[in-house]
């Protein structure tokens, strides 16, 4: 089963160079399809056994590991549906778009593969090849910003990723008084002798991990590439970074967390918390001001990355999980959301007025998915976000206080931004201007916006039509409908067998009561 | 002074002088060089390491590196240095004199850090993964450059290696490969977007990358 999960992407990142064009498209949805399904089977399996393993326990999954799983294959599906529309859109031509297929199933397939392998050494591999598949989508587009968030994204992540190894060294070293000179450095092995680890180079090898791995999670002061990668990279992309490879990264350091916690007793969990405080107060500060659109929600990232994380360390780790799960969907959702309003108008959200109106459905979807970000009651967020809170009460009043504050400054930070997107008056179309239909009605007015961002000729072009629902093309508005219906699911009750995995992961992380 | 001590801090003296060695030029050819040297040195331990300690593993971890960090990276390397556009040296915010006396004050610091954590025994390999990578880390983010940029990030990789063959001679073979796999692929990968900068943007100088701010 999981070597079938990981088969098929990597059938399809050769078969996206040779097939014929017109099969690339619905051979991705299939794919992305058929991965949802194998991560539900494979966490199907998990909740009846406890744990899956293959190649003879090379391969193993727990209940953290299905969860991470889900999460990402939740995502690939979605942007193979978002992609849909995006190449509708940007007519790259085939070449570009079969090494954008292959480069997207190469990128699923090492996010699937971390949280499959047994071996910390492998695991880390893979976490610096998820970096290095990805850096061509993040320069896709082709720009000189592209490329220098490329760059970034590239030189950072490396550094901060060979930082975990050098802690994933420093693990081994502390079990090899236990274990002899020669053993497998596989995360069950040392979790069975968690206690008898020393504890010196215990200690620095999980803060080198924690600030390795949380380098690419996005855990500040670690997170300069982040906004730029995410607000760079294509619409489809951007959800795959922010959505699930963030989740992939935190897997690296909550794998080591329980190993390292019998030896070292609260020190792990004071680490994560004070990267989660630190996370949560810079990026709320940061979210103020940003007019670009998907640099709002890179922000707004770090910003759950550190709540996640603060959420580990406070012992309250099924909030922590159902608090990734319902960020994973909410942001997938705004991404795809803002895609689309950014392939209409152009990046900057400064310049763009009222969207309910002209498009109403990537209106309704930013709205409501914004509303769901900032944890507002009572959609999909709020429970986790409040039982966070709860849990910092019961540990150290100051961090809740604290952090309600922060919410608070996240909230009216963000929504401020996106209501003047959402309701605000448009501009162009009270002056005026002979402008094209479709920009007069989101208020770009075409003296400020035309020409100057990419992408613009391919709606002057179709600028007489009558702009439909979803944007550009009614396509691309089907991963919208289809995350926006799993948010208001979510919000509304958290399925029973979802309920009983985040409490197996839970149990694999340990922590709290 | 055991023979095991005695190569050891040989190799720890050698490998940090051509990480400064690194640090002290401008000129592409002589960085790839100290590197090949620095990797061969590498190489040379982690046989030593195998004889001494018996692990007969890190008799292929050393033939391996050879290959891979000794020869199969610097020919990539070779190939992105040519198709950078005219010049062989490269622009500098530091002067290299500069970035020398940085790089031995870093291997000072690095002293200091391992003196508290480290055996006699253990002292002189991780004093000298520590410095290399210390070294890099600056490479990386002192020069301006994408060439030396990515040099910088595969010395971080050399002195992480010494630190496993120092500290975790019985570390299985596996660790060891799915480093050198990953390596080749992060060379690959760089190489091909230095080609992409300076075909879109005529420069490898990262210093034209100020768009993307706050």
């Amino acid at each position: 089963m999981l070597t079938a999960y990981l088969a098929v992407p990597l059938a399809y990142v050769l078969l996206a160079w040779v097939l014929p064009g017109r099969w690339l498209r619905p051979l991705a949805l299939i794919v992305g399809a058929s991965v949802l399904g194998f991560a539900v089977a494979v966490a199907a399996g998990v909740l009846r056994n406890g744990v899956s393993t293959g190649w003879g326990g090379v391969l193993r999954v727990d209940g953290l590991s299905a969860v991470v799983l889900l999460t990402v294959s939740v995502v690939v599906f979605g942007s193979a549906l978002h992609a849909l529309g995006y190449f509708r859109v940007e007519r790259l031509g085939l070449p570009r778009e079969r090494s954008y297929a292959s480069l997207w199933a190469g990128f699923s397939l090492t996010m699937l593969a971390v949280p499959m392998f047994a071996n910390l050494g492998v695991v880390w591999m893979l976490v610096e090849l998820t970096t290095l598949s990805s850096a061509f989508l993040v320069a896709f587009e082709g720009r000189p910003e592209a490329l220098e968030a490329a760059w970034k994204y590239v030189v950072v992540v490396t550094v901060g990723v060979s930082l975990a190894l050098l802690g994933t060294i420093l693990l081994y070293y502390a079990a090899v008084p236990v274990l002899g000179q020669v053993f497998s450095l596989s995360w069950p092995l040392l979790l069975s002798h968690g206690s008898e680890l020393s504890a010196g180079p215990l200690r620095l090898a999980f803060l080198l991990i924690v600030i390795g791995y949380g380098t690419k999670t996005g855990l500040v002061p670690m997170h300069t590439w982040l906004p730029d990668a995410h607000s760079e990279a294509p619409g489809p992309i951007s959800a795959m970074l922010s959505g699930c490879l963030l989740n992939t990264a935190l897997y690296g350091i909550l794998r080591v967390v329980p190993i390292a916690r019998p030896a070292l007793g609260r020190y792990p969990d004071v680490v994560l918390v004070a990267f989660g405080l630190l996370s949560l107060l810079v990026a709320a500060f940061s979210l103020r001001g940003q007019a670009h659109m998907k640099r709002l929600l890179a922000y707004s990232s770090v910003e759950h990355m550190g709540i996640v994380t603060l959420g580990f360390g406070l012992g309250a780790p099924f909030f922590a999980f159902l608090q990734m799960v319902n960020h994973t969907v909410t942001k997938a959702l705004l991404f795809f959301a803002a895609g689309n309003a950014t392939q209409a108008t152009g990046p900057r959200i400064d310049r763009a007025r009222g969207l309910l109106r002209a498009m109403p459905l990537t209106g309704v979807a930013l709205l409501v998915g914004g509303l769901a970000i900032t944890g507002a009651p009572p959609l999909n967020l709020f429970p986790s976000e409040f039982g966070i809170l709860r849990a910092a009460w019961r540990g150290a009043p100051w961090v809740a206080w604290l952090y309600l504050v922060l919410l608070g400054v996240v909230f009216v930070a963000f929504m401020s931004r996106l209501t003047a997107l959402v309701f605000g008056a448009p501009e162009g179309a009270d002056a005026g201007l002979p402008a094209p239909p479709r920009q007069a009605r989101l208020g770009v007015t075409p003296s400020v916006h035309g020409g100057t961002e990419p992408g613009t000729g391919a709606h002057e072009a179709d600028a007489g039509a009558v702009p439909d629902a979803g944007g550009a093309s009614p396509v691309a508005s089907v991963a919208v409908v289809l995350f926006l219906a799993l948010l208001l699911v979510l919000s509304v009750f958290t399925p029973h067998a979802l309920v009983r995995l985040l409490e197996l992961g839970s149990r694999a992380v340990g922590g709290g009561g | 002074m055991s023979a095991t001590q005695a190569v050891s801090s040989l190799v720890a003296a050698s490998t940090i002088i051509t990480a400064l060695a690194v640090l002290g030029t401008r000129y592409f050819r002589s960085q790839l060089w100290a590197y090949v040297w620095q990797s061969t040195i590498l190489a040379a331990y982690t046989a030593v390491v195998a004889v001494l300690s018996g692990h007969t593993d890190l008799f292929w971890a050393a033939g391996v590196t050879l290959f891979v960090r000794g020869f199969l990276v610097p020919a990539i390397l070779l190939r992105v240095a040519r198709a950078l556009p005219g010049r062989r040296e490269e622009a500098l915010i530091m002067s290299t004199a500069s970035s020398l006396l940085i790089g031995v004050i870093l291997v000072v610091l690095a002293a200091l850090v391992v003196a508290g954590l480290a055996t006699a025994a253990e002292y002189p390999a991780l004093l000298a993964g520590l410095s290399v990578t210390l070294c890099g880390l600056f490479l990386t983010a002192s020069r301006p450059e994408a060439f030396p940029q990515l040099l910088g990030l595969l010395q971080i990789e050399n002195g992480l290696f010494l630190v496993t063959v120092g500290l975790t001679p019985g570390l299985p073979l596996i660790n060891e490969l799915v480093v050198l796999f990953d390596l080749v692929v992060l060379v690959v990968v760089i190489g091909v977007l230095i080609r992409l900068m300076t075909s879109r943007l005529a420069t490898g100088n990262t210093a034209v990358f100020d768009r993307l701010r706050g």
